[in-house]
């Protein structure tokens, strides 16, 4: 049995089609021919080393597949879109804690964050057509990046605790998102 | 250092000596045994196949799943006639690299 944590992130870098599941194939191949050598722990250890360091090819070749023409035509704005979703979120969301006397009230909006990183997430995965996971992935990461160099450029910046706790927040809540459109769109056979 | 090109020729070139059993994990042997034991990731052979697909160098054909695969399908890879005409290249303009070196330097 193939480390499950590691086929999903395989499964996450490579695409979701006849390629992508071929070359999980062959991982799985070829870690029973290792669990035959040496083992299931050796055998385990063998496939994450073997889907690290193909990790930079897998991202250099997805890029590749989407083109400079697509990057710039339907990723970038994807994740620009859900994080314009986000920011609309964040503010009505304010506005309503705000209505029902809550407002500023760091503990409510943290709690609520979540929710708007799984929409934002699920935007930015509509709108990115191919690997949806992938872009609400890289809208996490551009949401925590943007939340870092604002906590240090804020004129007031918020409390340590806040900040750590929208970190930890972000990036699950909006891959959530990508999780959920691509259990809607995936084609027979996709593992996470 | 090798470039993605040189690569690019040594998986052409293992696809053509494994036809028709060329698929990603005989590929990957064999591409380490013409590297001289310096075995790929599956990565990079992944991706040197992807690009050898879509510059119409090769052409791929989907087998039947395996249960030691998870049920999932082999790939095999197979020349196209673009791709024997750019290995064919390569070779010839290695002959004549290989022949031009020879008379000038010997190994010790």
């Amino acid at each position: 049995m193939t480390p499950r944590l590691a086929e999903s992130l395989a499964a996450f870098l490579v695409p979701d089609d006849e390629r992508g599941r071929a070359v999980l194939g062959d991982l799985a191949e070829m870690h029973a021919v290792q669990v035959k050598n040496v083992g299931a722990g050796g055998a385990a250890r063998w496939y994450w080393s073997e889907v690290l360091r193909s990790t930079p090819a897998f991202l250099r070749s997805g890029l590749a597949e989407r083109g400079l023409t697509g990057l710039l035509l339907r990723s970038i704005p994807a994740v620009l879109g859900g994080f314009l979703t986000l920011f609309v979120m964040v503010t009505l969301g304010e506005w309503l804690l705000g209505l029902v006397g809550l407002g500023g009230q760091r503990f409510f909006s943290l709690a609520v964050a979540a929710a708007y990183g799984v929409g934002g997430g699920w935007v930015a995965a509509v709108l990115g057509g191919q690997g949806p996971r992938q872009h609400a992935l890289a809208l996490g990461i551009s949401c925590a990046t943007f939340g870092t160099v604002s906590y240090f450029f804020a004129p007031v910046p918020p409390p340590m605790w806040y900040w750590f706790g929208l970190q930890a927040v972000v990036i699950p809540s909006t891959l959530l998102g990508g999780y959920v459109r691509w259990r809607a769109v995936r084609r027979p056979g996709s593992r996470p | 250092m090798r470039s993605s090109a040189d690569f690019d020729i040594v998986v052409l070139a293992a696809v053509a000596q494994l036809a028709p059993e060329a698929y990603g994990v005989t590929i990957r042997d064999r591409v380490g045994l013409l590297q001289g034991g310096r075995i790929p990731s599956v990565g990079a052979v992944y991706t040197a196949l992807q690009s050898l697909e879509r510059g119409g160098l090769l052409r791929a054909q989907l087998g039947d799943p395996s249960p030691v695969r998870g049920g999932r399908a082999k790939r095999f890879f197979s020349l196209s006639a673009k791709g024997v005409r750019e290995l064919t290249r390569a070779r010839e303009a290695a002959q004549r690299f290989v022949g031009g070196l020879t008379p000038r330097w010997k190994p010790s």
